[in-house]
C-alpha cells in the first residue's frame, strides 16, 4: 500500500470509511512523519501528540458506528496556523508577545474542523502576526522549504504550506492578508486558496488587518482544497463581516464540473502582471498553463488592470494602519507578555510591547501610526482608500466586460534563499506585488502548482474570480492540476 | 534575484522632507513603543524608504473617487440582545500576567 502520508484527504476518507486503515494508524503515520522531518523543516510551533491520539480514538469509534455518515473530516489530520486560537492548546502567533498564551476558546474555523471530525495535529510556524513573505520572522526561527532547505517556503503561512508539502498533514488552515496563503503555496508546490472576504469567519483569528484578513485552506490537491473550504465556510454570528450566503457543495460540485468542457469560459491575462522582473521560467510556466485551458475549450483574452502597480503601496498603507490599531490591544495588562521590574503604567505598556513584538511588527505599527497621524492622514491613508476603489473598479470592469476568471503569476520569482531579502524590508514587501490587488478587492484567489523552474523549484499559477466565485476557481484550477508536470507528494514520505 | 517589478530608482533621489528621527521617536511614543537611539537611526532609513515608496500614490488622480474601507456593502449587522455564556473569571485569570481580587494588577498609577 502507498504510504498513508502521501494520500490525499479524499483517499484517506475512503480508506477510513472502508476500514482499510484506522484514524489511530493515520494519525500515528503523520506524527511519525513529523518526527522524521519536522525538526529540520521547523514547520510546527507545537505538536499535539496527546490531543491528536485521543481525538483519533474517538474518530475510530465514530467511523465504526456511522461509517460513511460520519462528517467529512472524521479522522483526518489538519495542521492549523498558530494565529488561529485553539482552546487549551498554546497559540503563540510566532511572537514573544504570546509565547505562553493558552487560549480559553477556539476560533470558529477550528471548532468547525472539530465538528467535522478533523484532528488538529499541530500549530504551524509563520511570520510573526502574519507580517512577512518568507516565514523567517518568527521567534521559533525560519521555516525551511522541503524543495531546498536553504530556501524560504514563502509566508506568512509558510509552516502550513510546508506541513502539507512534507506529509505532516494532508490539510492545513492558514490566513491570507496580502498573499500569505497563495505565495507559500506557489513556493512549496501545494494548492492554496484565499476565499472571498466574508466567506469564512475570522472569529478567534488573531487580527492583523481586518479589512483584508481571511482564513483559507492549504492542501496537496484541488479536491482536498474543496473539502476543507466546504468545512470552514459560512456565516458566523460572532463575525459580523462574514456573509450570510449559502455554502455550495464545493467538493461534489467539483466532481460534476470535472466532466464539463471549458467551452465558453473566458480567461483574462492581465498585461500588468507580466512585467519586468518576472522571472522567465515563471512567465513561461504561466503562459503554458493558459494554453492548457485553451486546449480544454477556454478562450484566452488579453486584459488590462491599469492600477495594478498601485496595489502594493495601497496595501502597505492600509495593512499597517489597521495593524497599528489592532495591535494596540497588546498592552501587557490583560494577557500576553509583561515586562518585569516596572515603575509606572507607561513603562509597563512601552516595555511590554517593545520586548514582546519583533522588529517587523514594530516597523509596521510605526508606519501605521504615522500614516494615520494628523497631518499625514489625507496624504497617505485617505489617498490609499481612494486608490483602493480604483483597484476594485479595475477588477469589476474586467469581470463585467472581458473575462470570467483571471490567470496570472502568483509571485515574480520562485522561492528565494533564507536571508536573501532580510536586509531590506521594502524588497521583502515587493514579494506581494501580484497578490495584494485581489486582497484589496476582497476577491477569491487560488495558487495551483503547475511546473518546476530550471532550479527545480515549484511554480504556482494564480487564478482570480469575482466575489464568491470559489467554484469556478476550483474547476479551472483542477484542469491545470491535471497537467502539472511534477509530483507534489515527493517529500511526504522519507 | 530580481523581484523589483516596480522601479525603485526614486530611492536614490529621496526628497528632503523624509521622516526624521525626531518624528519616529514621537510616533513611537504615541504607539507605546520604546525605541533607542540606534533603532531610531535604522528606522529612519527603513521607514524613509517605505514611506517614499507608498508616497508614489500622490501621482494618481483620485478627484471625486470615493474611499473604500471595506469591500462588501453590508452594514448595521444586528443580533438579538440575549445573554450568552462568556469567559469565566478563572479563565481570564489564567491568561492574565498579574491578577488579584478579580482585577488586573498594574504598577501604582497615582
Amino acid at each position: 500500500m502507498e504510504a498513508l502520508t502521501k494520500l490525499s484527504a479524499a483517499k484517506m476518507r475512503e480508506g477510513l470509511v472502508s476500514g482499510e486503515f484506522s484514524a489511530v494508524e493515520l494519525t500515528e503515520a503523520h506524527l511519525n512523519q513529523i518526527e522524521r522531518s519536522g525538526a529540520e523543516l521547523n514547520d510546527f510551533n507545537s505538536i499535539c501528540n496527546n490531543e491528536a491520539n485521543e481525538a483519533a480514538k474517538i474518530a475510530d469509534k465514530k467511523l465504526k458506528e456511522e461509517k460513511e455518515n460520519c462528517p467529512t473530516l472524521t479522522g483526518i489530520p489538519v495542521a492549523v496556523k498558530d494565529m488561529l486560537l485553539t482552546k487549551g492548546i498554546r497559540t503563540t502567533c510566532s511572537s514573544k508577545m504570546l509565547e505562553n498564551f493558552i487560549p480559553p476558546y477556539s476560533a470558529t474555523v477550528v471548532e468547525k474542523i472539530e465538528q467535522n471530525g478533523g484532528i488538529v495535529i499541530g500549530k504551524t510556524n509563520h511570520d510573526e502576526f502574519g507580517m512577512g513573505a518568507s516565514s523567517e520572522h518568527s521567534i521559533f526561527g525560519p521555516v525551511k522549504n522541503p524543495w531546498d532547505h536553504q530556501r524560504v517556503p514563502g509566508g506568512s503561512s509558510g509552516g502550513s504550506a510546508v506541513a502539507v508539502a512534507a506529509g505532516h498533514a494532508p490539510l492545513a488552515l492558514s490566513t491570507d492578508t496580502g498573499g500569505s496563503i497563495r505565495q507559500p503555496a506557489s513556493f512549496t508546490g501545494v494548492v492554496g486558496l484565499k476565499p472571498t472576504y466574508g466567506r469564512v469567519s475570522r472569529y478567534g483569528v488573531i487580527a492583523f488587518a481586518s479589512s483584508l484578513d481571511q482564513v483559507g485552506p492549504h492542501a496537496r490537491t484541488v479536491d482536498d482544497t474543496a473539502i476543507l473550504l466546504e468545512a470552514i465556510s459560512g456565516r458566523d454570528e460572532k463575525d459580523s463581516t462574514s456573509i450570510d450566503l449559502e455554502v455550495p457543495s464545493y467538493f461534489s460540485n467539483l466532481q460534476t464540473a470535472k466532466k464539463e468542457s471549458l467551452k465558453g469560459l473566458r480567461v483574462g491575462l492581465p498585461k500588468e502582471y507580466f512585467v519586468d522582473g518576472l522571472e522567465a521560467d515563471v512567465e513561461a510556466s504561466i503562459r503554458e498553463a493558459a494554453k492548457v485551458l485553451e486546449e480544454e475549450g477556454a478562450e484566452l483574452v488579453d486584459i488590462s488592470l491599469p492600477h495594478t502597480s498601485a496595489a502594493l503601496p495601497v496595501y502597505y498603507i492600509i495593512a499597517p494602519a489597521e495593524a497599528s490599531s489592532n495591535l494596540a490591544r497588546y498592552d501587557g495588562v490583560r494577557y500576553g507578555h509583561r515586562a518585569e521590574n516596572l515603575k509606572s503604567l507607561g513603562e509597563l505598556y512601552e516595555r511590554s510591547r517593545s520586548e514582546g513584538f519583533g522588529d517587523e511588527v514594530q516597523r509596521r505599527i510605526l508606519i501605521g501610526s504615522y500614516v494615520l497621524s494628523a497631518g499625514y492622514f489625507d496624504a497617505f491613508y485617505n489617498k490609499a482608500l481612494q486608490v483602493r476603489t480604483l483597484i476594485i473598479d479595475d477588477f469589476k470592469s474586467a469581470f463585467q466586460n472581458s473575462c470570467d476568471v483571471i490567470l496570472a503569476p502568483v509571485c515574480p520569482s520562485t522561492a528565494f534563499k533564507i536571508g536573501e531579502l532580510s536586509n531590506s524590508p521594502l524588497k521583502m514587501y515587493l514579494q506581494d506585488v501580484l497578490t495584494t490587488p485581489a486582497s484589496l478587492a476582497g476577491l477569491p484567489g487560488i495558487s495551483v502548482p503547475y511546473s518546476l523552474d530550471s532550479k527545480g523549484l515549484p511554480i504556482g499559477v494564480q487564478l482570480l474570480a469575482p466575489h464568491f466565485g470559489e467554484e469556478i476557481l476550483l474547476k479551472v484550477a483542477e484542469r491545470i492540476e491535471r497537467k502539472a508536470s511534477f509530483d507534489n507528494t515527493k517529500f511526504c514520505k522519507e | 534575484m530580481t523581484v523589483q517589478t516596480i522601479n525603485l530608482s526614486f530611492l536614490s533621489t529621496m526628497s528632503a522632507d523624509k521622516i526624521s528621527k525626531e518624528q519616529i521617536t514621537k510616533i513611537a511614543r504615541l504607539a507605546r513603543l520604546k525605541i533607542d537611539e540606534q533603532e531610531a537611526q535604522d528606522l529612519e532609513k527603513d521607514l524613509g524608504e517605505i514611506l517614499e515608496y507608498v508616497g508614489q500614490l500622490s501621482e494618481i488622480s483620485t478627484k471625486g473617487v470615493k474611499a473604500t474601507s471595506q469591500v462588501h456593502s453590508v452594514e448595521n449587522i444586528f443580533r438579538s440582545d440575549i445573554k450568552k455564556e462568556s469567559l469565566k473569571t478563572e479563565e481570564i485569570e489564567a491568561i492574565a500576567p498579574d491578577f488579584s481580587g478579580g482585577g488586573f494588577r498594574v504598577p501604582k498609577v497615582i
